[in-house]
């Protein structure tokens, strides 16, 4: 079954420690997780869930990770490289941060922190703990810090390279107040920034008290052991789970930019005996604007597409991460260099999933749903009334476009996109929050993607301003390039966005990526992009209509009708 | 009617609780001279009522039936109901623009890597999710009247449907219910005899998935609960049982069934909640102010944390989930209800959990499980992999022969053929190979332990595990090892502890309301008072409800708790509200109110701001009936005794303890044979419903509550 010394007590011994380390890490990051999502101040963090954390070792290998979003997770290995050799040994009671996206970030509004953990002697650390927390709002141009039409970095808010926000325990308040001074949202950063560090102080005192019981030496034995286990687990499990062959998909990007409007983004996924290599070649050089993303985020993505479609729960760890072979073309759309835009990189590396996730189905066919609705990132912002205080508000509303078909049945209705899986927030928080109405949130059941199992239909809100002067920057994927459907199955339908002005009776187009503003009374209403379907629907398979428009008919009634 | 008054006069009555499970229904029944009485039979799932009245008609006399003062059951007929989805329609009304709420659920799936999951189906079918134009805001404030043709429309699409209930579920109607209201009373002169539930009677606070999830399944319980408790309380009534039931809360108090039938989304959690109960009571006689109460059975195991006698509560829970992995994040996988509970953590590691070896070669257990049937490898029912239970056989820490008191055969030799085979697999010998389950099950405990304490904030180190169930016993000491927690206790009566609970929690009703209060710093008395006015307002509902049941009881107690929050912050703290005694009038009971909120921060977070202010926005209120004294010292008589055949010749087995301490002849004794002095181990306690392992380097005795306390030595 597994190769397994022949040592009798020896192996036994491993055998158990194995699984005792990595369920007592694996608790230090979630405990590190719960902190957070329990003293956070933003509703991004604490509703939204969009922050991961993570464990690593003394080489700055990551040991464990939280429950959190894959979509951060694979910058942790690039910035912990990267903090090893920029800062050497750091200090006792140091935390250092970062949100520089060529200095170990992936964009400005996420910030990563890193604490080293000592133990009671020693002058160098045994471990580091990590969290990355989205930011409501960094500074810059555009309220939230994020916009597909910034022409650089520059306008992409504060950026902070790798530098101690805690010096011996001490925080480096001037910091701060720079932070504080440039944000639009100063009480919820610093809150949010405040939870992180508790956080990390977490994880740090559990991993003390970890080492201390298991002894520091047997500890790192047993890390050792872990993450070579986990990478043996991870080759037998290519081997047994996904097929050799060589396998590709393409899709494009609605990235708006002047010098390229449909970047394509291409890969190949090569799997032989138990190595699995994914090869971006092909994709568009970077555009102007803010839809690059770095190399850093190719990671989480090839990640999550291994990882997925594995049949054993292997955790992710720097074991599991050597196993991960790239070819990432450098000055890509993928791969940008400073000083390129990469704010609104969330919308292309979701892109990038569905496109390694579909070059991965070609590979290990009737596992992996159809690639799912573009996401909705709608950011609104502006000043509150005078008699309200009269301060900056930002608020990010983040929407689910729900799945594409599955192999076994229809997508599921309204789930966040597979690679990040954030909360949506609750109507009645954001009432309670932004002077925003929320006027339907719902289900159109009669747009998706069919197919034999369709996609989930079409996901709507809309939003009533109750402030003049509101700003809307938003991004509702897949306005022209849709979901693509798999095994006969048809295309998504595409994002639309429309306003109705105070006291009209007809409806607009607006841009489903772009920026204008709403005043009181106006209705903005967002219909997300549907996933693709999956299998050939079966009047198609009857002849009766070879319609491959993914616009069909209210035929297609939505789950649980 | 069968009121409990407060403690006292309980003891020339009978006390009955009965724990109804699908497989078995205890019963556990308190004499008048506090001994108690035990009973266990098969359960009768198609009609509950009929183990519960022959089980009492063949242990109680006619007149001591009529003696009966207190009837009070756990039950799991509610998460049942909902886990087998039974086929009846039920319908749902919402504001317009929002009957997919139900579906859309919180938009992120439970498990990361998992891409064919599937969520719960929804409790309503779509075409009977139905709205009605009219909106508030998040102020109360009404912004569209509430459209009345739209509720004819409604009323015309129910007539006819053939739904079992209705759910009301409107946004913001937290802040003013009004509307709700409105469109129940025109259902009803409607359609009279409809059942409704309303969301601002129910879950009266923001976020309206949660809100909309709480009532759907309330409205989908309501009939099935009715007619359950209708049936019970007939069939008590036909054998002279005339006190109203009482029913276990999710909570670990209980409610009357006349007020469960109107709110049985309080009752989801009722099985799990009394074994906790217990464990407070039992904490409070035997002078430990800090316990996790541990219960382990067949397929998972339970923690939650006892402070000062008081059971940690969570606000919310999710009926069918599945085993969550040990930690409060894993959401989504079931309903989503808002009610207190229990604040238990449960992991899929029990005496039937399976052993396997991963592909990176590291030995796991669970949370597959072999459940019932096949069993265990040495249940001899088929079962072919070695299971937790096998291993403690392997181990010799199981009877050889047979468990449960002589009613469960054991195969010795199919738990070390299973042990056997995967020892083989590892290239270990085969009771190394069991000392590792062993080991790795209580390394999956541990997890569980660790997320009621350390992610709350607590340090396991200055708490008494007590461990209970019927594996309970079996890896209290090597799991407080683990945890390094200073002493283990076990019970009297392990395997039916759980069914103690039940006859010695509160009665109590509890209301929630919203409202946003922020702490001004100039008058914080004010602030103070406004809450305090809130806070009177729900006592006197609960007062009221609660007297509506109980009219000859004494005056009841009242808890309020406040949910507390920085400004800006989105999760709240539950803080108790200062009595009325504390010095400085409001302005004094604010400033402590805020103390706390600070003291509590730090300790659940990690940090505290003392210099930001503060707002409340929500408040619980309970009002409760106190049970009478759980009394140990007098149960304990019923069961540490000399049995009248005599002490038994002295016993030895041998057992393992693992590579470090290794195998010793270990002394096998009863309960009673254990004394206040303390006995070393190696040492084994052997009852009918249970086992104790007492390992090497650890003493066990005996305490005046009967429990078994074990301490490293």
């Amino acid at each position: 079954m597994t190769q397994v010394q022949a040592s009798s007590p020896a192996a036994m011994v491993d055998s158990v420690s194995l699984e005792v380390a990595r369920n007592g890490l694996a608790a230090i990051a979630d405990e590190m997780a719960i902190s957070h999502v329990r003293s956070a101040y933003s509703s991004v963090a604490r509703d939204m869930l969009d922050f991961s954390t993570a464990v690593c070792d003394s080489q700055g290998r990551v040991i464990a990770q939280g429950l959190s979003l894959a979509i951060q997770l694979g910058a942790i290995p690039r910035l912990m490289k990267m903090m090893i050799a920029r800062v050497g040994v750091p200090g006792r009671g140091d935390v250092y941060f970062v949100n520089h996206p060529w200095q170990g970030g992936v964009h400005v509004p996420d910030v990563f922190f890193v604490k080293p953990v000592f133990l009671e002697t020693g002058a160098a650390p045994v471990a580091y703990t990590v969290i990355v927390s989205h930011m409501v709002d960094m500074g810059g141009r555009y309220a939230g810090s994020i916009s597909p039409s910034a022409a650089s970095i520059f306008e992409e808010g504060l950026m902070i390279p790798l530098v101690p926000l805690v010096k011996a325990g001490v925080v480096n308040q001037p910091i701060l107040d720079l932070i504080a001074a440039n944000v639009r949202d100063p009480s919820s950063v610093l809150g949010d920034i405040r939870s992180a560090l508790g956080a990390l102080e977490t994880g740090a005192t559990q991993f003390q008290d970890f080492a201390r019981r298991t002894g520091a030496e047997a500890l790192a034995g047993q890390i050792e052991r872990l993450l070579d286990a986990t990478e043996r687990a991870t080759r037998a499990a290519f081997r047994r789970d996904i097929p050799d062959g060589t396998a590709s998909a393409e899709d494009f990007l609605d990235s708006k930019a002047p010098d390229n409007p449909n970047p394509k983004i291409a890969c190949t996924v090569v799997k032989k005996g138990d190595r699995i290599r994914f090869d971006f070649a092909g994709t568009s050089p970077q555009v102007a604007g803010g839809f690059n993303c770095t190399i850093a985020d190719v990671m989480s993505v090839a990640a999550f597409a291994a990882r997925s479609v594995l049949s054993e729960d292997i955790p992710v760890n720097d074991g599991f991460y050597r196993c991960l072979e790239f070819d990432v073309p450098e000055g890509s759309l993928i791969n940008a260099q400073y000083p390129a835009g990469v704010s609104a990189r969330g919308s292309t590396v979701c892109r990038l999933n569905d496109v390694a996730m579909a070059a991965m189905a070609n590979l290990v066919p009737g596992q992996l749903p159809a690639a799912p609705g573009g996401r909705g990132a709608i950011f609104f912002s502006g000043q509150r009334a005078q008699k309200d205080g009269g301060k900056a508000w930002v608020f990010l509303d983040y929407l689910g476009p729900g799945w594409g078909g599955r192999p076994m049945g229809e997508g599921v209705p309204g789930l966040s996109h597979p690679l990040v899986n954030a909360a949506n927030i609750p109507v009645e928080t954001i009432e309670q929050q932004f002077p925003l109405r929320v006027s339907e949130y719902a289900l159109a059941s009669d747009v998706r993607g069919t197919g034999l199992h369709a996609s989930a239909a079409g996901v709507v809100r809309e939003y009533v301003a109750l402030n003049d002067d509101t700003t809307v920057n938003q991004e509702l994927i897949r306005d022209v390039h849709t979901a693509p459907g798999v095994v006969g199955g048809h295309a998504g339908t595409p994002a639309l966005a429309q306003v109705r002005r105070r006291g009209g009776a007809t409806w607009e187009s607006v841009p489903a990526i772009g920026l204008f503003k709403l005043n009181a009374g106006d209705t903005l209403r967002c219909q997300l992009s549907t996933g693709g379907g999956y299998g050939i629907p079966v009047k198609d398979a009857a002849g009766v209509s070879g319609s491959s428009t993914a616009q069909v008919a209210s035929s297609a009634p939505a789950r649980g009708a | 009617m069968g009121d409990r008054t407060p403690s006292g006069s309980a003891s020339n009555t009978w006390r009955v609780g009965v724990d109804i499970g699908g497989t078995f229904t205890d019963f556990v029944i308190l004499t008048p001279d506090d001994k108690l009485e035990r009973v266990k039979l098969l359960s009768t799932p198609d009609d509950y009522s009929r183990a519960i009245t022959s089980g009492l008609r063949d242990s109680l006399s006619d007149a001591a039936r009529a003696g009966i003062s207190a009837f009070v059951h756990g039950t799991t007929v509610a998460t049942n109901a909902i886990l087998e989805e039974t086929s009846q329609k039920i319908a749902l009304i919402t504001t317009r623009g929002f009957r997919d709420v139900l579906e859309l659920r919180r938009a992120r799936r439970p498990h990361l890597y998992e891409l064919n999951w599937e969520p719960p189906a929804p409790l309503v079918d779509r075409e009977l999710r139905l709205e009605v134009g009219g909106r508030m805001d998040a102020q109360g404030a009404m912004v569209e009247p509430l459209n009345e043709a739209d509720i004819d429309a409604c009323i015309a699409t129910l007539r006819g449907a053939g739904v079992a209930a209705v759910a009301i579920c409107l946004i913001n109607s937290y802040a003013n219910p009004s509307h709700e209201r409105q469109v129940a009373k025109r259902i009803a002169a409607a359609l009279p005899g409809l059942r409704l539930t309303c969301s601002s009677e129910l879950a009266p606070e923001p976020k309206e998935f949660e809100r909309t999830s709480t009532t759907v399944v309330n409205a989908f319980l309501l009939p099935i609960v009715h007619d359950y408790l209708t049936q019970l309380e007939t069939s008590l009534a036909a054998i002279g049982v005339t006190p109203q039931p009482q029913v276990m809360q999710s909570d670990g108090t209980t409610a009357s069934a006349a007020m469960v039938r109107e709110r049985p989304f309080l009752i989801i959690e009722s099985g799990p909640a009394a074994g906790v109960v217990a464990a407070a009571r039992l904490a409070e006689q035997m002078g430990r102010s800090a316990i996790i109460a541990f219960d382990m059975g067949g397929t998972t195991a339970k923690a939650c944390l006892v402070k000062d006698h008081h059971v940690a509560l969570n606000d919310e829970l999710e009926v069918g989930a599945a085993i969550n992995r040990g930690s409060g994040f894993m959401r989504g996988t079931g309903h989503v209800v808002r009610a207190a509970c229990v604040d238990l953590t449960e992991v899929g590691s029990g005496g039937g959990s399976i052993a396997w070896i991963d592909g990176g070669g590291a030995l796991r257990v669970g949370p597959k499980s072999t459940g019932a049937n096949p069993g265990p490898a040495c249940y001899g029912l088929g079962g072919t992999e070695a299971t937790v239970t096998d291993a403690h056989v392997v181990l010799g820490y199981l009877n050889p022969d047979a468990i449960a008191g002589g009613k469960k055969r054991i195969h010795r030799d199919l738990a070390h053929q299973a042990v056997s085979a995967l020892a083989t697999k590892l290239a270990v010998s085969e009771r190394d190979a069991a000392y590792g389950i062993f080991t790795v099950a209580t390394a999956t405990m541990r997890r569980a332990v660790r997320a009621v304490s350390v992610e709350r904030g607590y340090d396991p180190r200055q708490f008494t595990l007590v461990s209970f169930g019927g594996a309970g016993g079996l890896h209290a000491a090597a799991l407080a090892t683990e945890l390094e927690m200073p002493e283990v206790a076990v019970p009297i009566a392990p395997g039916l502890f759980s069914s103690l609970g039940l006859l010695f929690s509160d009665v109590a009703v509890t209301r929630i309301g919203s409202c946003r209060v922020v702490f001004d710093a100039q008058a914080p008395g004010q602030s103070m008072q406004a809450l305090e006015r809130d806070v009177a307002a729900l006592a006197s509902e609960a007062s009221a409800e609660l007297g509506r049941h109980h009219p000859h009881a004494q005056a009841p107690v009242v808890e309020a708790f406040a949910s507390v929050q920085y400004v800006g912050q989105s999760a709240t703290l539950s803080i108790a509200m200062p009595d009325s005694a504390t010095a400085g009038g409001p302005t004094g009971r604010a400033s402590e109110l805020i103390r706390g909120f600070h003291r509590a921060h730090q300790l659940a977070r990690g940090h505290a701001a003392e210099d930001e202010s503060i707002e409340v926005t929500g408040l619980r209120v309970r009002v409760a009936l106190r049970a009478p004294p759980l009394r140990f010292r007098e149960l304990a008589r019923s069961f540490v005794t000399v049995p009248s055949t005599g002490v038994p010749p002295a016993t030895r087995r041998e057992m393992y303890f693992g590579p470090a301490l290794g195998a010793h002849m270990t002394p096998i004794i009863a309960r009673y044979q254990l004394g206040a002095t303390p006995l070393p181990g190696p040492l084994l306690i052997e009852e009918s419903e249970s086992t104790i392992v007492v390992p090497p380097g650890f003493d066990a005795r005996l305490d005046d509550t009967g429990s078994v306390l074990i301490r490293p030595r």
